[in-house]
């Protein structure tokens, strides 16, 4: 198991010509913490999501990883970075064509050899332990299904195991249940927060379902226009700050 | 074993056990391109093509030969064009006309009659490689562009109509109907309710093979009939490769021009493309020496007289005829085993082509280290893409004389021939599909810092496969019709024997020959129909 | 459509290569291409105000037509390169041009057949054939033959090796890769075929590596076989010979291993239809050669002959039963 990392942003800026998605984030993220990310849509949730996982540049100030610049790392670095990251996106993102197992197995092939990759598809390895991923999100019967049989929230459910299918350290879920109905995604957060527990890894989610979140995570970030509007321990996140944070949008769930 | 690795091993299995008989049964050897002697002519290929001959005689016959052939292209078009929508109307079924129940019988049976056989002719005329056509014509008309035109005329009158036709059938019945039932006649019902419905997609469908008929026309020289195929006979024969190396480079040239010709003018709009066709084609009639009228006089109906009495009365030589079947098989299995070949290597090559897999990525200004994408840019997207070009830039002739040099005539030079000129063609192919396939996964997987092979084999291969494989299985067919004609210059196959026939004047053979090209493929076409249908349903 | 002070402009152009050798830019190519084919398509109208043979029916045409006609055209079959060819007919052509007085026009033809065809369809007067096409071309049309070379009465074929194959005799072919001439070549592929099968019991659709090549021309052959791309090969002997003499076979590399019994081979075919005085015109200016005379010599030398001889249909009788047997004539 990789251990999880330690962030640290320093005045981060991100623009898109003349466009600002971020401004002035400044966000120290301890190994192991659990945090959500919240706020109006375009506040600048998936853009710092983006930023953390090296899958974005910033155009301005520093993100270090457990001390180093991400700015600095060669490809092979920034590479391994990404690997200990897991992402779990709004859509699945799943191929409709492959098996649930070869879906799951996407996730771990950033840290396998090429030639097994080439191998990979043509004999399926790693059986046990993609079913052991799938048994701990409730899927373990559907592994030789194709995924497009499976429903939205079993979907997700998927990509859950897959984001964490690699012995990722950090879970990045981009408002991972918008897409489903209430019900289902109370279980779907349930379960996230479940497998993140037991792997004491970080994870960052960012959501409009506070209420459904606010019990899994230790820590809430609001943003705003692209700024930290605030920053606090989530037992102290009440009804005002909230409702203050989401002012003139109804988007709060 | 899951069911999954079993499909996937069993399909493997039978597919390189297929490539493994195909081989054995058609006598490939791919050791003859590593043979002593091979690497001496291919040395010599190299060295004549490194010093192309640019005197200014020389210089100046090539592009006079290449306008030639350009000409040839668009004039046989044009009246492959015209030639296509009558026997289109004649061959298409128009649903608000022909199931009249109150038609009178006989009238019924003519119309169905007149179908039919108006289905056989566009088959044939497809089925049969236009370098047989313009051999045929050569031997009729004399050396020149005229058997050229003809040739292109025949053999693209039935790709076109057999599109056009698909069209008619395809279009809203419903303004035919109703001008039917006010009581009007056929052809007005065609002209002024099926022909407006239809029109914009003929002229674009006639366009797209403009391209393919003025390739065509820059190789049938080879066999007498003009442009620039005539230099590249003469000096591949008697190994002049310095004079081979220019004729080969204005192939290239002439190629790469129409392509970026026809970029353009797609983009125009389409009173261009239009206007430069007929332009073109008028320049065609009035510059080239086209025996027109020696198309109906007597020597020439003697011709189709003897051609046709063949036809009557093909060979009944069951020895002959049990050959002939070996050599069926024999191309069948030379298109199979070139299409695999160029699968796996296309396979390689089209994610180097594809520009958002090889540089741009799949994440937007992601942090990418320093530099190396210019690095990428030159050792892999531009070779690659040079790669692509040239080998689908030249035609499968073309390959198949230069394979001859290097390996000698026969079976292996066709099906190396094949297999390179379709690395080209699958690779661009392939590569456009990856470039369409949804960025999402891909996206995910490069996130997760997986390497580029994970990206391709996780994140876009099993998106395009399905359309991969339709495009690889249509190139398939197009290759059994390709088998014969690289046959034909001495690459073994169909080809050899369609050339023999003629060549000795053996009508009745020939008859024969023809009857089981034409069978075959339509058999692989029809085939080739079902099986794409239902993987792309898929 | 195209002014006459264009194309002399453009005739000009082509004559004088050094006018075109000033600017070699591709601006320059690309006009000087379009040029040239105005050029062609120019030379091409004025080709066809001459009057070209007004009857083009068949065999069944009529038999003064060529008189008529004021043209006569001859072809032969493409047996050896488009330069050598041409070096072979233009003297030829001049002197029949002389002899007969009337403009004689050679026919380039790419394939064997091309010229049988030509023939059989009236669109040439004469012909130049092998025994083979010969027998074709009279089981197509009405054709007579006119005159041969003295050595075409005993003419033989040659089998050629690689050194580096290391066959010396014809039984070593066996199991080798071999390569004919033309498909429908008699010395380059109908009699070696035959001698093969009947004096050596080697059949060459079964016996060698590979089906038998066909290089479609018999110095194309000897370059197959010098290029080692092919063991052994068989042509014609008269070919052999002229390259052998002006040094364009490497016999360091390529050795002869045998000769072929005679056999009748090559004949000037006329049309039935051409009028008996010309047909008669025509043999005689062959049969007139003489070595003796400065301007014979190089006619008869080219052709590797002393003299022409009168040519019968018989002649040819054996070349069409081995046809017929050898499966090629049917």
């Amino acid at each position: 198991m990789n251990s999880a990392p330690h962030f640290a942003l320093r005045d981060v800026e991100r623009r898109w010509g003349k466009r600002i998605a971020l401004v002035g984030i400044d966000l120290t993220i301890e190994p192991g913490e659990r945090i959500a990310l919240i706020g109006p849509s375009g506040s600048g949730k998936t853009t710092l999501l983006r930023l953390l996982m090296a899958a974005l540049r910033p155009t301005g100030g520093v993100i270090d990883v457990d001390g180093a610049a991400l700015a600095y790392m060669t490809p092979a670095q920034i590479r391994a970075h990404r690997r200990r990251c897991g992402l779990v996106d709004q859509d699945s993102l799943l191929i409709p064509r492959l098996s649930v197992h070869d879906n799951v197995i996407a996730g771990r092939v950033a840290s396998w050899p090429w030639w097994r990759v080439l191998a990979s598809t043509v004999w399926s390895f790693e059986r046990e332990r993609v079913r052991v991923l799938l048994a701990n999100v409730g899927l373990a019967d559907r592994q030789w299904d194709r995924a497009d049989q499976l429903s939205g929230g079993q979907q997700q459910r998927v990509s859950i195991a897959r984001a964490l299918a690699g012995d990722q350290s950090v879970l990045l879920a981009d408002e991972p249940t918008a897409a489903l109905d209430p019900n289902t995604s109370a279980e779907v957060i349930g379960l996230l927060a479940r497998e993140i527990r037991r792997r004491d890894a970080t994870l960052i989610v960012s959501t409009h379902r506070v209420s459904q979140v606010i019990g899994e995570v230790d820590r809430v970030v609001g943003l705003r226009e692209g700024r930290i509007f605030f920053d606090r321990p989530a037992s102290e996140t009440g009804d005002a700050i909230l409702d203050e944070l989401y002012e003139g949008s109804r988007e709060r769930a | 074993m899951n069911e999954r690795d079993r499909r996937r091993v069993w399909v493997g299995a039978v597919v390189i056990a297929s490539v493994l008989l195909a081989s054995w049964h058609s006598g490939v050897e791919f050791g003859a391109l590593a043979d002593s002697g091979g690497w001496a002519s291919f040395g010599e290929l190299v060295s004549g093509l490194l010093a192309p001959d640019l005197s200014d005689h020389f210089v100046a016959r090539i592009g006079a030969l290449a306008v030639e052939s350009l000409l040839i292209g668009v004039l046989g078009t044009a009246l492959a064009v015209v030639l296509a929508a009558v026997l289109a109307i004649a061959a298409a079924r128009m649903p608000a006309i022909t199931d009249d129940p109150a038609a009178r019988p006989l009238a019924t049976w003519t119309a169905s009659a007149v179908r039919a056989t108006a289905r056989g002719v566009l088959a044939f005329f497809r089925s049969v490689p236009e370098i047989i056509w313009a051999f045929l014509f050569v031997r009729v008309f004399g050396l020149g562009p005229g058997p050229a035109v003809f040739a292109i005329a025949i053999t693209f009158s039935g790709i076109i109509g057999k599109l056009f036709a698909e069209l008619i059938e395809a279009a809203d019945p419903e303004p035919a109907r109703r001008m039917h039932g006010s009581g009007a006649g056929g052809v007005a019902v065609f002209v002024f309710s099926v022909l407006p419905l239809v029109r914009r997609q003929w002229v674009a469908y006639a366009l797209f093979r403009l391209e393919c008929a003025i390739r065509s026309a820059s190789i049938l020289g080879i066999v007498g009939a003009g442009g620039l195929g005539q230099e590249i006979d003469l000096s591949m024969r008697y190994f002049q490769y310095d004079k081979l190396a220019t004729a080969l480079l204005a192939v290239l040239a002439y190629v790469v021009v129409l392509e970026l010709a026809s970029i353009a003018l797609r983009r125009a709009r389409p009173a261009w493309p239009i206007s430069v066709f007929a332009a073109g084609a008028i320049a065609g009639a009035a510059v080239l020496d086209i025996p027109w009228g020696e198309l109906f006089d007597d020597a020439s109906l003697d011709q189709v007289g003897a051609f046709l009495t063949g036809f009557s009365n093909p060979t009944t030589d069951w020895a002959f005829i049990e050959n002939a079947f070996d050599l069926v098989l024999v191309t069948v299995s030379m298109a199979w085993v070139a299409t695999v070949l160029a699968a796996v290597s296309a396979l390689a090559l089209a994610p180097m082509a594809a520009i958002t897999f090889t540089i741009r990525g799949y994440l937007a200004d992601a942090p990418h280290g320093h530099g190396w994408t210019w690095w990428l840019f030159l050792l892999v997207l531009v070779p690659a893409r040079i790669c692509l070009q040239i080998t689908r830039a030249l035609p499968e002739l073309v390959w198949a004389l230069l394979f001859i040099v290097w390996v000698g005539p026969g079976i292996t030079a066709g099906v190396l021939a094949l297999a390179v000129h379709t690395i080209g063609i699958l690779g661009r192919l392939y590569s456009d599909a990856l470039e369409e396939a949804e960025p999402g996964p891909p996206r995910a997987i490069e996130a997760s810092g997986a390497g580029p092979f994970a990206r391709y084999l996780y994140g876009v291969f099993p998106q395009a496969l399905p359309r991969m494989l339709a495009f690889t299985l249509f190139r398939f067919e197009v290759n059994v019709r390709a088998a014969a004609m690289v046959g034909f210059v001495g690459a073994g196959g169909l080809g050899d024997a369609l050339h023999t026939a003629i060549s000795l004047f053996h009508m009745r053979d020939l008859a024969a020959l023809l009857a089981l090209t034409l069978v075959v493929v339509v058999a692989v076409d029809a085939l080739g129909d079902r099986i794409r249908m239902r993987l792309l349903r898929d | 459509m195209h002014t006459v002070a264009v194309n002399s402009c453009i005739r000009a152009l082509r004559a004088t290569p050094n006018a075109a050798r000033a600017d070699r830019s591709t601006c320059s190519l690309v006009i000087a291409a379009a040029f040239a084919l105005i050029g062609l398509g120019c030379s091409d109208k004025n080709d066809q105000q001459v009057p070209v043979i007004p009857v083009v029916v068949g065999s069944s045409g009529s038999a003064t037509a060529a008189l008529k006609a004021k043209k006569i055209r001859v072809t032969g079959i493409p047996d050896e390169n488009p330069t050598e060819l041409a070096r072979e007919y233009a003297p030829m052509v001049e002197l029949l041009e002389a002899n007969l007085g009337v403009p004689v026009e050679y026919v380039p033809v790419t394939d064997y057949g091309a010229a049988v065809q030509a023939l059989a369809a009236g669109k040439v007067d004469f012909a130049w054939l092998g025994g083979f096409t010969h027998v074709q071309s009279r089981n197509m049309a009405d054709v007579v033959p006119l005159v041969m070379r003295d050595i075409d009465r005993q003419f033989h074929s040659v089998f050629i090796a690689s050194k580096k194959s290391g066959i010396t005799e014809v039984a070593g072919v066996k199991g080798k890769k071999f390569a004919f001439g033309s498909k429908s070549s008699t010395s380059g592929h109908l009699m070696p075929r035959h001698f093969l099968l009947n004096k050596h019991r080697i059949d060459p659709d079964r016996d060698f590596d590979g089906a038998p090549v066909f290089s479609g021309a018999h110095d194309a052959t000897v370059k197959m076989v010098e290029s080692g791309k092919v063991d052994a090969g068989a042509l014609n002997m008269q070919v052999w010979d002229r390259m052998v003499s002006e040094g364009k076979v490497d016999l360091s590399k390529t050795s002869l291993i045998w000769k072929t019994p005679p056999y009748v081979d090559y004949v000037w075919t006329a049309r039935a239809a051409v009028a008996g005085d010309v047909r008669a015109r025509f043999a005689q200016t062959f049969l007139d050669l003489d070595p003796a005379n400065a301007r014979h010599r190089p006619v008869l030398d080219r052709m590797g002959a002393e003299k022409y001889v009168p040519a019968t249909s018989t002649d040819f009788d054996a070349i069409e039963g081995v046809a017929r047997a050898s499966g090629m004539l049917k």
